[in-house]
């Protein structure tokens, strides 16, 4: 019996052990929950915690082991502020967030505590009551502060939590509705973490409770953010055909650390034809649905029909009436929007049930099948941004998409199939310029490295360096030092190694990184600043007025000319022909000042410039339409002409790498070529190597994009669709719609790959294969 | 005898309501009639100037921010937050601004908030983003204003 009792056990021992090998091999679809908490497996890297202390106003308690809430009379009042590290949950729908403080010390009486949202970024080691972030060792020393002091917030209590009097216990307080809005439910917000408050400040009694930090060296004590949560699939892709179009799609592994609530199951899809499923509507937790056979079973209104539901794991979907949907297969030349709702076994769905919008980032994909098979389109993959983004992607052609959004948030994309590389990361404002992103073999930085800038509400601008595959934040600065200095441009980067590889010119030992700035309560004393790219610091700084002319907004990223050595500014110009808009800048301006090596006035310009390969001729457009062509080393126009539209969007392009250079650029509603011959110093509009080509409707093109080699253009418009334009004749040959009457942002092409990437104004970027 | 009781309840009971009411969360205005509820004036100008001549069309050629004054009103004391969002002709969300502002202890519950939406050199002027937008205000969580502004060309 002792025999077969040991049998017994090894027998279990080896059974458990296949258990736990075959669980750990299953996809994650499921409702998982996990504890973010900072630990020796988890360092919680970008989590943060600190003390605001109002008898105390700029000092600092980011250090500290403890945290503090205190309600007393006389401006001594105490708050605290909790942010955790997200990143480890991707895209998920979130069920439950139970936010848990370690209470050391109890308030002699019983007290009322307020969870609340944050609402502006702030640094654990420069928050206070007064300030939010500060940098004294940068350069220059910045300072930003709160508008309210003792914490930026939404106003709004999420819950309370009633202390007692009881030493060492766990408050909890239940955040759902706020981490939902971090993971896009409603509007999405960016996660500036929780501000814990007393609801009833100023008490005339001293009322203090003392929380542990997450620098308290008890783990268990340390605050914690239990999340409850179903994780969206990966990989949604779409092939289409004749009456058909296929999905595809994967499970994501379990979130490292986290436990199984309620088992896997399967996905439910909506399909909506012409448009898109509704954001605003979504699958009722604990309900389950079917497709019936008239296809009339739909989720919040005829829009949303119910095309399959499956309880085991399928990763595909063939919706066509020999496949997986009998009763209502696609129409040939109707374009279809499906969304792909994970689901548990208890018929728990990956949105965020209870926000205004929660299907708004549920996965989502397209495709209009077709009997012609050039007339077929799908999407290779769609990817939320948390909110309308017309900037081109940044980009690492096949390793990552990166994008920055006016919703405040970044974000990493896989380019093969639009998976997301890092949870949202939150910057302080609004992004609206490309992020340039260098691969770490090139960058002097030696990561794979984004940069990018941003403004906020009080128009104060942050630039930062930021790792691009992980989306931890390198560095951020206000390199100008001024609260007024927003920046709506996209950064550019003069790359040390590129500019050795062009045989040298630029001396400086860290890549550069280039940004104007955009205060409009200023027409004359804008700035551009260069700033390290490794460390942040600001290198030198050209300010408008003084030694310099006056200096209007920047609206455009620079240039950086490596044939010439210098860095192109554009600028607008007050709105007049006497005030400058193009500055050169040398590149290897020491600092701290930078004086203009040349200026153009050429009236408002909203474009970047673009110089010609060997350096011999700067081009651009203005916000008048009218092209130029300027000499590099003095700033001077070697000519200009009526570039035939109402404006020029975006920059110039240069298709050709020597004279007659044949240029494309965007207007207010047509994309042209021109030619320019440097020898004769003269614009050709018509003839030989020039073409117009108005877009379809009248839509407003965004910047073209190609380059010498490629056979075509690639250009979206306000119509909802990518079209593409033969680069020769300018001949549309062949269009994308991503969705109707919305307007597409600029492109970026993975030319590894063979993706081209737009923004769209619903909050998406889509890829589809090049070309059309 | 049970009138009696029914009597005191009533009192201890209106007691009770007008004690609640003294702790509630907006002021009590003199003389005691109920707390008005909160209320924002929206104006928009091409300025951030609070008292800015308000104006319900802008010209993208000439704008270079579009400024929402807000004129809060019986705003409780205490750390509150704005949200302005504004949105494209198409319906979609443009761009959304949150902001906090405290109304001090015994302070007139009223206060003036301004929120630039910048429009040149951005997209609005890129892309020609012309036409009717819906601009909504929030206070703590709540919209109590939206309006429409036109952007032409």
């Amino acid at each position: 019996m002792r025999i077969l009792g040991r049998w017994m056990e090894r027998i279990r021992a080896v059974s458990l052990l296949l258990c736990a090998l075959l669980l750990a091999a299953a996809p994650a679809l499921a409702r998982e929950q996990v504890v973010l908490q900072k630990t020796a497996t988890n360092p919680q890297t970008r989590a943060a915690d600190a003390w605001l202390d109002q008898g105390s106003l700029t000092t600092n308690h980011g250090s500290d082991t403890t945290l503090q809430v205190q309600s007393w009379s006389n401006n001594r009042n105490q708050r605290a502020l909790v942010l955790f590290d997200l990143s480890s949950v991707p895209s998920s729908g979130i069920k439950v967030a139970t936010l848990s403080l370690w209470m050391s010390t109890a308030p002699a009486a019983t007290r009322t505590y307020q969870a609340r949202r944050v609402t502006s970024l702030w640094t654990e080691l420069g928050a206070s009551w007064t300030n939010r972030a500060l940098c004294s060792t940068c350069t220059p020393a910045w300072t930003a502060a709160w508008t309210a002091g003792g914490g930026d917030n939404n106003g709004v209590t999420t819950q309370t939590a009633t202390t007692g009097t009881t030493n060492g216990v766990f408050l909890n307080w239940s955040i759902a509705a706020d981490v939902q809005q971090w993971y896009g439910g409603n509007t999405p917000s960016a996660n500036y973490g929780t501000l814990i408050m007393d609801s009833a400040e100023s008490s005339a009694t001293q009322r203090t409770a003392i929380f542990s930090s997450k620098e308290d060296s008890t783990a268990a004590h340390r605050p914690s953010l239990t999340l409850t949560f179903i994780q969206n699939v990966q990989g949604l892709a779409a092939t289409a055909g004749d009456s058909q179009i296929t999905l595809t799609w994967t499970y994501p592994p379990q979130v490292p650390g986290s436990t199984i609530v309620s088992a896997t199951n399967g996905v439910l899809i909506l399909r909506a034809a012409g448009t898109s499923v509704t954001s605003a509507i979504a699958p009722t937790d604990g309900t389950a649905y079917s497709r019936n056979a008239t296809c009339t079973n739909n989720v919040g209104g005829a829009t949303n029909v119910i095309v399959f539901s499956s309880n085991t794991l399928p990763t595909t979907f063939n919706d066509s009436a020999a496949g997986d949907n009998p009763d209502c297969p696609p129409v040939d030349g109707t374009t279809y929007y499906y969304k792909v709702f994970a689901k548990d076994a208890g018929n728990y769905y990956s949105h965020n049930e209870g926000a205004t919008n929660p299907s708004i980032y549920i996965p989502m994909t397209l495709g209009t099948p077709s009997a012609t098979a050039s007339l077929r389109q799908a999407a290779s993959w769609l990817a939320s941004t948390g909110s309308q983004t017309l900037s081109a992607p940044g980009i690492i052609p096949s390793n990552v998409v990166f994008i920055g959004a006016p919703s405040n948030i970044v974000s990493g994309i896989k380019p093969s199939d639009g998976t997301p590389m890092f949870g949202w990361v939150s910057v302080a404002g609004a992004i609206t310029g490309r992020p340039p992103v260098l691969d770490a073999s090139t960058s002097s930085t030696g990561v794979n490295v984004a940069y990018t800038a941003d403004a906020d509400a009080n128009s104060y601008g942050f630039v930062y360096g930021i790792n691009a595959f992980t989306g931890d934040i390198l560095w951020m600065t206000n390199p100008t030092g001024l609260a007024t200095n927003g920046f709506t441009a996209g950064p550019a980067v003069v790359v040390k190694k590129t500019s050795d590889a062009l045989g040298g010119g630029y001396t400086g030992s860290h890549d550069l990184v280039v940004e104007g700035t955009r205060n409009a309560a200023s027409t004359t004393a804008n700035q551009v600043v260069g700033i390290d790219g490794n460390t942040g610091a600001t290198v030198w700084t050209l300010t408008g007025g003084g030694t310099n002319p006056a200096m209007d907004i920047v609206a455009a990223t620079p240039f950086v000319d490596y044939a010439n050595h210098a860095i192109w500014v554009t600028s607008h110009s007050n709105a007049v022909t006497t005030q400058p808009s193009l500055w050169k800048i040398n590149i290897n301006t020491a600092g701290p000042t930078a004086t203009a090596l040349a200026t153009a006035n050429l009236g408002n310009v909203s474009n970047s410039p673009a110089v010609t390969f060997t350096g011999d001729v700067l081009f651009v457009g203005n916000d008048a339409g009218t092209l130029y062509a300027i000499k590099p080393s003095d700033g001077t126009t070697l000519a200009s002409v009526a570039g035939g539209d109402t404006k020029v969007v975006g920059s110039i392009l240069l298709m050709t790498n020597s004279s007659p250079y044949t240029l494309v650029y965007a207007g207010a509603t047509t994309v042209k070529a021109a030619v320019f011959n440097l020898s004769t110093k003269t614009f050709a509009t018509t003839g030989a190597g020039t073409w117009s080509t108005t877009m379809p409707g009248g839509c407003a093109p965004s910047a073209p994009l190609g380059f010498p080699g490629l056979s075509n253009i690639y250009v979206g418009c306000s119509d909802g669709n990518l079209y593409q334009l033969d680069a020769g004749t300018g001949t549309n040959n062949g269009v994308r719609l991503l969705r109707a009457n919305y307007t597409i942002g600029d492109p970026t092409l993975d030319v590894e790959l063979s993706r081209i990437m737009a923004g769209c104004t619903n909050s998406r970027v889509f890829a589809f294969t090049f070309p059309f | 005898m049970f009138r009696d009781v029914y009597r005191k309840f009533a009192c201890a009971a209106l007691l009770l309501a007008l004690g609640l009411l003294g702790c509630g969360q907006y002021n009590q205005p003199p003389g005691g009639s109920a707390p008005l509820a909160p209320s924002a004036a929206v104006g928009f100008c091409d300025n951030p100037t609070p008292g800015c001549a308000s104006a319900s069309s802008f010209s993208l050629n000439s704008l270079r921010d579009l400024n929402v004054v807000v004129n809060w009103q019986n705003v409780p004391e205490g750390t509150h937050g704005q949200k302005v969002s504004f949105f494209l002709p198409d319906g979609n969300l443009y761009q959304a601004f949150e902001k906090s502002f405290a109304i001090p202890e015994g302070s007139p519950a009223a206060t003036a908030t301004v929120q630039a939406l910048p429009v040149a050199g951005t997209w609005i002027t890129q892309r020609s983003l012309s036409g009717t937008w819906q601009v909504t205000v929030a206070l703590d969580g709540q919209v109590l204003e939206s309006q429409a502004v036109q952007l032409t060309p």
